[in-house]
């Protein structure tokens, strides 16, 4: 009776300091993708990659483009990516800034020689041929997801914190996401992002990290249309965070200086 | 001349600062351009033609300050007509029995780019880029079009001009342009030729008609003898000039444009131009003289048949009386309609920004001639696009321009243009426009295919029919034809 009794007190210690532990460690949705987004803190960042562009036959075509981005004060963000090879797309230059709750795009086209404002409509559309939308890019330097899109917890394991993230801008393409996020470095490994009929869409991964100064990055991005077995693969050649970056990159102006 | 030689000597430049200092040029030079080779198949004319282009782009920077881009075209074509002379001198288009291959080589653009703190400075010989509207840009004065081109709404020229922009605060910006020497819409020699030749119908044409309607409205009591508009036209023997804009000081032309980016949900821009339309059009106050002319003679007609000794005889009709070398008339039967590239102050409004799930944009541009004889006129389009999810851009668009003088019609054009991403790297785009006054329509398919990094394999079918003689807008852009070609980037 006596080791009946200990047993069954054990068993209720080991209940109770668990529960305990998993309350102390409890995150809300919001909790997870700010502690997502200080993994990501840097003021400012710039970033090289090569790109590869895979088609449903095993083809593919390869770009190498640049990335600015800046963080300022409030939410204001601005970001620019430019296109450096190959001589097919060469130039060709993309500017997201935010501000004010207020966001601006605007494309340029070495063809067409200025530089174009994309309505809100387009942030869906491909980004020149490739998986990634508009949309995407904007949280692709910063990681910074809370501006678009709304998280719930919606399990949580020893490894990792799933979410549900929702949407908050009509114009996003997608219906949901399911983000898994590593508790071990709070980088977001895997999102599904699913259409409007709930069906599995695209995949984004993040993989091979490796520390970048202060920071961890993700040297292999892939963004995989499921549906129509394509993708794009982002390989980061070289990463400089809180750098000098003059705010006058981030103009139309420069934008246009190609 | 000028622009040949013009033409020549920067063509010469350039070649100097590539072959004479290669030290300095190759290492310090991008050297980028592309190469397109299209097989063209002309439905109208039922022939088969080739076009090669080779644009060779080299960009030297001096420093992060200043860049040269010089832009060398070279364009080889095979050619099936020439032009010769009749035995009255005027040029007639010939076929020939085997065609030739010619080598145009052309400075597309060759210019300086200089930076400083708020100023940006382009000079030399540049395309300008104004207007928001797809294809079709009624703020677009500087550039004409290149009509030779395969997609000749979209074949901007380049023109010699200094070009400055001012970046002020909260976001605006300042261009300033002048463009010293004019630049008229651009073709080959033969098409030139041949347009003379359909300006000096047209221009027979509407003379007849004028002189016809003035008769009609004297209601002469002598007037129902059988002419129409028509004998009066085959009377005349028209000849067709083109007043020339000679490179002087009042023919430079200028333009402002002032932006505000961001400007809440919109980008506005305002500008002013001063300069020449590119596209001629008649110069009704000569031709008004002219009909003057005519009506006099006609007038000593009716006198000499209803009064003296030649009243009692069968009267002529006036046509043979006019063409009868005995006649007394006073105007002479070679008349020559002249056509000039008028001179006019525009206003223009740009308007782009977002509306709901769609882009949008109005653009405006209102033209005041010189010339009273030109009537003011209002060039404008209205656009709507969105980028879907599934890759699909879609254009919808509305242009509308009055016409200069009462004889051109306006133009009411509406069109539609498809663009989609389909198997992964190749692009599919369609495009149809439909011209209200001409019932005139044309359908236009483009296929990119992908095949490496830098090489598009690229074909695309042209399907257009004209409703009426005045075609408009697209009776200037070519025949059915199918093409296939390759463009490699470098």
């Amino acid at each position: 009776m006596k080791k009946n009794l200990m047993i069954i007190s054990l068993v209720l210690a080991l209940i109770f300091s668990s529960a305990s532990i998993s309350s102390a460690q409890e995150l809300s949705g919001d909790e997870v993708l700010d502690r997502v987004k200080q993994t990501m803190n840097a003021s400012t960042i710039e970033m090289s990659f090569r790109m590869e562009l895979h088609s449903s036959e095993g083809d593919i075509r390869e770009r190498q483009l640049k990335i600015y981005s800046k963080e300022g004060a409030g939410d204001t963000n601005k970001a620019l990516i430019r296109f450096l090879e190959p001589a097919s797309v060469e130039g060709t230059g993309f500017l997201n800034l935010v501000e004010e709750n207020q966001e601006d795009m605007y494309l340029f086209l070495p063809a067409i020689g200025s530089v174009r404002r994309i309505a809100s409509g387009q942030r869906s559309g491909s980004f020149v041929g490739t998986e990634f939308s508009y949309n995407d890019l904007s949280v692709l330097g910063g990681g910074n997801f809370q501006e678009d899109y709304q998280p719930t917890v919606t399990e949580e394991n020893e490894e990792e914190y799933i979410l549900r993230i929702d949407p908050t801008d009509e114009s996003n393409q997608y219906e949901y996401g399911i983000m898994h996020v590593q508790k071990s470095n709070w980088f977001p490994v895997r999102i599904e992002f699913y259409d409007s009929n709930e069906e599995l869409w695209k995949v984004l991964t993040n993989e091979n990290f490796s520390e970048q100064g202060d920071y961890l990055m993700a040297e292999k991005i892939t963004m995989e249309n499921v549906q129509e077995g394509t993708k794009t693969v982002l390989y980061l050649n070289e990463a400089t965070y809180d750098g000098q970056i003059d705010d006058d990159i981030f103009t139309t102006r420069y934008l246009e200086r190609y | 001349m000028r622009n040949k030689q013009l033409r020549l000597l920067a063509i010469s430049f350039s070649l100097i600062m590539i072959i004479a200092f290669p030290a300095i040029t190759l290492a310090q030079t991008d050297i980028s351009g592309t190469f397109k080779t299209n097989v063209i198949w002309d439905q109208d004319a039922e022939k088969l033609m080739d076009d090669e282009i080779l644009n060779l782009v080299l960009e030297r920077d001096f420093g992060l300050d200043a860049n040269l881009n010089l832009d060398l075209q070279f364009n080889s074509y095979r050619r099936d007509q020439r032009i010769s002379v009749n035995e009255k001198g005027e040029p007639v288009i010939e076929d020939m029995a085997q065609s030739e291959r010619e080598l145009d080589l052309e400075l597309s653009e060759a210019y300086l780019n200089y930076y400083t703190d708020n100023m940006d400075w382009t000079l030399g010989k540049q395309v300008i880029n104004w207007g928001s509207s797809f294809e079709l840009q009624p703020t677009n004065y500087f550039n004409p079009q290149d009509f030779n081109a395969l997609d000749p709404i979209d074949a901007k020229v380049g023109v010699t001009a200094i070009n400055g922009t001012y970046y002020a605060p909260e976001n605006i910006q300042v261009t300033g342009i002048l463009t010293p020497f004019f630049e008229a819409h651009q073709m080959r020699e033969i098409d030139e030729i041949k347009q003379q030749i359909a300006f000096a119908e047209n221009g027979k044409g509407q003379m007849g008609q004028a002189i016809y309607n003035q008769l009609e409205e004297l209601s002469l009591e002598s007037f129902n003898q059988n002419i129409n508009s028509n004998d009066i036209t085959q009377s005349l023997a028209v000849d067709s000039g083109l007043e020339e804009v000679e490179d002087k000081l009042e023919n430079i032309q200028g333009g402002i444009k002032i932006t505000k980016r961001r400007w809440g949900r919109v980008d506005v821009s305002a500008s002013a131009y001063r300069g020449r339309d590119k596209m001629p059009v008649l110069n009704v106050e000569e031709f008004s003289g002219e009909v003057a002319e005519l009506i006099k003679s006609y007038g000593m007609y009716l006198q000499q048949y209803t009064a003296g000794p030649a009243a009692t005889q069968q009267p002529m009709n006036f046509v043979e009386w006019y063409q009868d070398d005995s006649g007394d008339r006073v105007a002479s039967p070679e008349k020559e309609v002249k056509y000039l590239y008028p001179q006019a102050t525009r206003l223009g409004l740009d308007i782009i920004g977002d509306f709901n799930q769609f882009g949008g944009w109005l653009e405006l541009a209102y033209s005041i001639y010189d010339q009273d004889q030109f009537a003011s006129r209002l060039e404008a389009t209205i656009g709507l696009d969105r980028r879907f999810s599934n890759g699909l851009y879609l254009v919808g668009q509305y242009y509308h321009r009055q016409g200069r003088l009462e004889a051109e019609d306006n133009l009411n054009l509406a069109m539609v243009n498809l663009d989609k991403t389909i198997l992964d790297f190749h692009n599919i785009q369609f495009t149809t426009m439909y011209e209200f006054e001409s019932d005139s329509y044309m359908a236009e398919v483009k296929f990119d295919y992908s095949l490496t990094d830098t090489v598009t394999w690229q074909s695309g079918l042209t399907y257009s029919k004209v409703g009426s003689a005045q075609g408009g807008l697209l009776a200037t852009m070519g025949s059915d034809r199918i093409y296939t070609g390759i463009q490699v980037d470098f």
